[in-house]
């Protein structure tokens, strides 16, 4: 059944498509007595999964078992429509991916302000003995009074193995972007890589795009195992030892990164305490075949093929009845 | 094998010169709720037709909400099998084949798209078409074709999978894709899009060949190796049914089905 804005699922109607991802949407939504919640439907190619609704079960407990500033309670699972979905707190405010794209990037105070936030949050949760495994900024919201909440705890919880196609990858086992190296090589991801993606949302705060970029997400992965990203101080003026925080935190070897949120938090506040890691492999420059750089033969080249073109489009219409 | 639930056929036949033998087994495994797969295939008895179109067997994996992945894969396997048999004789065969593909394509797409119950079903789909000496293999998604001959097995198709595409740019070794999530990522699908592009191959068929259609189901639980050794030619329905109980036993996590036709001697007079 098709979601769409005005319409009465259970008691609830819905207002605003808050989000869409291969796993599942997220939809404001106005319960009968006037509250404002967020619904959380599946995918309707995970309808066929029973693994969907212990998920959901899965997230409801976690939810109801976390006690922070920064974590929307789930509310309830409503079994009472086609399909069971999650109700959860609505929290007002922007999402950081929004925010983002409307400002650009944020001044180096600010970004460690939300920053110093998450981490605080992930303390909190990695104590609990839970990790998110796809923090991004799509799952951050900004309150009007600029404190950060995490909104989607999708993956967090994942189990058993789920039939996807690609638009649903990112909801199996994370956004490519703000991957752990680990993660992508398949690894479930745990603080290391929560810690990884909060270094990559510090860097894309800063920057105004994520440390590695492509025209599509295995291009992102296949970076992000192999390359190292461009230092931010070539982006902005940062206080000293900010390029060593962040190649500390996007070090591709996991017992390189800070151990802990805290110690993050820490390396925040004094950057210019912090060494960059030891085996951080040299940024690596694509290598071009010595005979292509030689701009008379990419002449010849363009040359020879036009010639090849053009004969084999003559011979054609010569043969051509 | 006591809780396998399973659907077996079993046909002798001829292919050109050649006899054959087909036995399938499908089941839906221990944690799903529906059995997605679905397993199709023609062997022509008019002899003519034998010789102009050969036989075509193919396997699909459905990928759907509630009934849709059921409906996708049925739909393609019949379909193919309907498009291809169907075709003009002056085309050949694996243009056929091709052709037959992307009808299925429009077909599923079109069904998705026009009843919302069906929105965003997908399948794989994996085909064998043996005729006379040759066969061809069309596919599309994470099923596999696997040829046995003299002992060794060969997968004749590539998966369009996350990780198989990862594992061939070098980002992950052969045990880490096995492992990966996503290995259970389709990278290729039929339903996504009214175009399709499958994979192609061919070969020379010699009696004693073992061709095995497979979904990715079985093969988290089976090698390639363990299925080559289960489907002996001389048991061929046995060995269908053991292969799927064994990936049952072994955890049973998806959807399981194998279809093996196996090349026989000349068939004479």
């Amino acid at each position: 059944m098709p979601l769409t804005k005005g319409a009465m699922v259970a008691d609830y109607r819905l207002l605003d498509l808050l989000g869409e991802g291969g796993m599942a949407s997220t939809w404001l939504a106005e319960a009968g007595d006037g509250r404002r919640v967020v619904l959380k439907f599946p995918d309707t190619t995970q309808l066929g999964d029973p693994a969907v609704f212990e998920r959901f079960r899965r997230e409801l407990a976690i939810g109801e078992r976390l006690d922070h500033p920064a974590i929307p309670k789930a509310l309830a699972i409503c079994e009472d429509w086609h399909h069971p979905f999650l109700v959860m707190d609505y929290v007002r405010g922007e999402l950081l991916s929004e925010v983002l794209r409307r400002r650009g990037r944020l001044p180096w105070p600010e970004a460690v302000g939300v920053l110093r936030e998450l981490l605080a949050a992930l303390a909190y949760l990695h104590a609990q003995g839970v990790y998110h495994r796809d923090l991004k900024p799509e799952n951050l919201m900004l309150t009007p009074e600029h404190h950060v909440k995490i909104i989607d705890f999708g993956i967090a919880l994942m189990g058993g193995r789920p039939r996807v196609t690609w638009r649903g990858f990112s909801g199996l086992a994370g956004t490519p972007q703000y991957m752990s190296p680990e993660q992508i090589r398949g690894e479930r991801g745990g603080a290391g890589s929560d810690l990884y993606a909060a270094g990559a949302i510090l860097y894309e705060l800063v920057r105004g795009q994520p440390p590695f970029v492509g025209d599509n997400p295995l291009a992102v992965m296949y970076q992000a195992l192999n390359d190292v990203p461009e230092p931010l101080s070539r982006f902005a003026q940062l206080p000293p030892g900010v390029d060593a925080v962040l190649a500390r935190a996007l070090c591709r070897d996991k017992t390189q990164r800070f151990a802990s949120a805290a110690e993050f938090a820490a390396a925040l506040e004094a950057p210019q305490t912090v060494t960059a890691p030891e085996d951080a492999p040299p940024r690596r420059r694509a290598k071009i075949p010595t005979l292509l750089r030689e701009p008379l033969l990419w002449l010849l080249a363009v040359a020879l093929l036009t010639a090849a073109g053009t004969l084999i489009a003559i011979a054609h219409f010569a043969h051509t009845p | 094998m006591a809780n396998l639930n399973a659907t077996v056929r079993r046909r002798n036949g001829e292919v050109g010169d050649l006899r054959l033998e087909v036995a399938a087994a499908s089941d839906r495994g221990r944690v799903r709720e529906r059995n997605e797969d679905f397993f199709a295939y023609y062997v022509p008895g008019d002899r003519a037709r034998l010789a102009d179109y050969g036989s075509l067997f193919c396997v699909a994996d459905g990928v759907g909400g509630h009934a849709a992945g059921e409906v996708a894969s049925a739909e393609a396997a019949n379909v193919l099998l309907q498009e291809y048999y169907f075709a003009p004789l002056r085309h050949r065969p694996e243009q056929r084949l091709r052709r037959a593909f992307q009808s299925v394509a429009v077909h599923v797409f079109s069904l998705g798209d026009y009843h919302s119950d069906f929105h965003n079903m997908q399948t794989t789909l994996t085909a064998l078409l043996l005729r006379g000496k040759r066969y061809w293999v069309g596919h599309v998604g994470d099923a596999k074709c696997y040829h046995v001959r003299a002992g060794r097995v060969r997968q004749l198709t590539r998966d369009h999978s996350l990780a198989a595409q990862m594992r061939g740019l070098g980002m992950l070794g052969a045990e880490e894709a096995r492992s990966h999530p996503g290995r259970h990522v389709l990278m290729r699908s039929v339903g996504v899009d009214p175009l399709v592009r499958p994979d192609m191959t061919g070969g020379a068929t010699q009696p004693g060949d073992v061709f095995a259609l497979v979904t990715d189901g079985v093969m988290d639980y089976v090698t390639p190796a363990d299925l080559a050794g289960l489907l002996v030619p001389t048991d061929l329905e046995a060995g269908v049914l053991r292969a799927v109980a064994t990936a049952n036993a072994r955890g049973g996590g998806d959807n399981l089905t194998v279809m093996a036709v196996a090349i026989g001697e000349d068939a004479g007079a």
